[in-house]
């Protein structure tokens, strides 16, 4: 007797298990760059609106450095979108990407900005040190973050950097840089043209021209081995008019 | 193993915030363990809360709160720049970070220990006709010198490992906030820079294995002097 319904209860678990098994939502993991935020999680919603899928998207915001290294430690990551080339080709290098997967999501401007009682306008980056004073200038940090590592190469470029190093504050990602100078913790602050766009504090005051820094751009690719029908579906969609017009409205260019 | 210049000065700072950070919250500490040890009062749960929370929400958190409480253009923070005090971007920043963090320790262990004078040693010398001040100073407090050492340690140590309020209120400047932990994170974050934070956490684990040793010496000494 006892016997028996042991053997009911055991039959009736795995059926449980196999039941709960195939309804089970596939899960996808989505690491993407700090500054791609409010674009990506949108398309995300429009993508399982427009094709119904039952997939659930998990998603994991932060700097690109520290999704790559998350990702390279065994991170369950399907798909990897990067605020810069370095960190996809160091990840590519590692044999991670899986081949065929990436490609260019959009582009990016970078930008001088202030805070809500800041200046309005600069017409020549060369008068930022003046107009800085004994403030600071908030940005990634330029070791390691793609935000800062562009800024380092922008004020390099017009012979800004060692001038500035001493009134740099940075950040461990593009966002924080932005939050210091919303809050006046900084008067001016280095980040991309969508992060500014997206700040009801602070403003454009300047923009890099393209030529002061590496183009500012966004890999998109598969993680080696996570590739599924999912995820392709996904990576088409990314590709398409209606994701680029999604883009586009968060500052992002795209080809 | 000699120390690269980067290194040094990380290990310098760190060890200058958290010596300011103990040396700044023993007193305010003392006084708030009392305060909660041996006094009724209305609201006293809420000052307990209060000098509980940074125990609780997350080091980020307590970052921000200080942006907003004491960030450069508010209130605070100007009044505090009149006084000569800066703390944005700067060292000193740094040290208030730390003595939040750290400051329920201090509280917590010093209060458990004064709880613990036996307060008929209290009443004896109130009989003899000592003021208050004078039982505090000549009964209460010597008596309680290990919660304060206790409380001392654990706030220096976890002003050592302070993160992530610091690197939220004062970001991370090499030579002016850059503390070790804040280096050893940049390191970790930097391609190939795997043997930097190798050597970084020897030495973090150093000082910490230092410092328990001290503090461990300095508690079996005080130990023997109350129990004769």
């Amino acid at each position: 007797m006892f016997k028996r319904s042991l053997l009911t209860l055991a039959s009736l678990c795995l059926a449980l298990l196999l039941a709960t098994s195939a309804v089970a939502s596939e899960k996808v993991y989505v690491f993407a760059a700090a500054s791609t935020t409010n674009a990506v999680k949108e398309l995300i919603d429009i993508y399982r609106q427009e094709s119904g899928s039952a997939a659930e998207f998990l998603t994991s915001f932060a700097s690109s450095s520290t999704l790559a290294r998350q990702i390279d430690a065994g991170a369950d990551a399907n798909i990897f979108i990067s605020a810069n080339v370095k960190w996809y080709k160091w990840l590519d290098e590692k044999g991670l990407v899986e081949a065929g997967s990436n490609a260019l999501m959009a582009s990016n401007a970078l930008v001088v900005i202030a805070g809500p009682n800041g200046k309005d306008k600069m017409n020549d980056i060369r008068q930022l040190p003046g107009l800085l004073g004994e403030g600071y200038l908030a940005m990634g940090d330029a070791t390691h973050v793609p935000a800062g590592m562009y800024g380092k190469e922008a004020l390099s470029h017009y012979g800004l950097w060692e001038s500035l190093s001493k009134q740099l504050a940075q950040y461990p990602d593009v966002r924080k840089a932005l939050n210091a100078v919303d809050t006046e913790q900084a008067d001016f602050g280095i980040v991309y043209k969508t992060d500014a766009i997206q700040s009801k504090e602070s403003h454009i005051v300047y923009i890099f021209a393209a030529e002061s820094h590496t183009p500012v751009e966004y890999p998109i690719c598969a993680v080696k081995g996570k590739q599924t029908a999912e995820t392709k579906a996904f990576l088409a969609f990314m590709k398409s008019a209606r994701a680029k017009t999604v883009l586009e409205k968060y500052g992002f260019v795209t080809q | 193993m000699s120390l690269s210049p980067e290194e040094f000065n990380a290990i310098w700072l760190s060890l200058k915030v958290a010596v300011w950070a103990v040396a700044v919250g023993l007193v305010p500490a003392i006084a708030f363990a009392l305060l909660l040890a041996r006094c009724q009062f209305r609201g006293k749960a809420l000052i307990d809360a209060v000098i509980h929370l940074p125990l609780v929400v997350p080091p980020v958190v307590t970052g921000y709160l200080l942006i907003i409480v004491l960030g450069r253009r508010t209130f605070l923070g100007e009044l505090f720049q009149a006084l000569g005090l800066k703390f944005a971007f700067n060292w000193k920043g740094a040290v208030l970070a730390s003595l939040v963090m750290s400051f329920p320790l201090m509280v917590r262990a010093i209060r458990l220990s004064i709880e613990a004078v036996d307060k008929g040693l209290e009443a004896a010398a109130r009989t003899l006709g000592a003021s208050r001040l004078r039982i505090f100073l000549t009964i209460t407090l010597p008596l309680s010198v290990p919660g304060l050492i206790t409380g001392a340690v654990l706030a220096f140590a976890r002003s050592l490992g302070e993160f992530g309020a610091t690197i939220t209120f004062v970001s991370n400047i090499p030579g002016e906030t850059q503390t070790l932990p804040l280096a050893l994170y940049t390191f970790t974050q930097t391609p190939d820079g795997e043997m930097m934070a190798a050597r970084l956490c020897i030495i973090s684990i150093i000082i910490a294995l230092v410092a328990l040793a001290l503090s461990e010496v300095l508690a079996q000494k005080t130990a023997k002097r109350i129990n004769g």
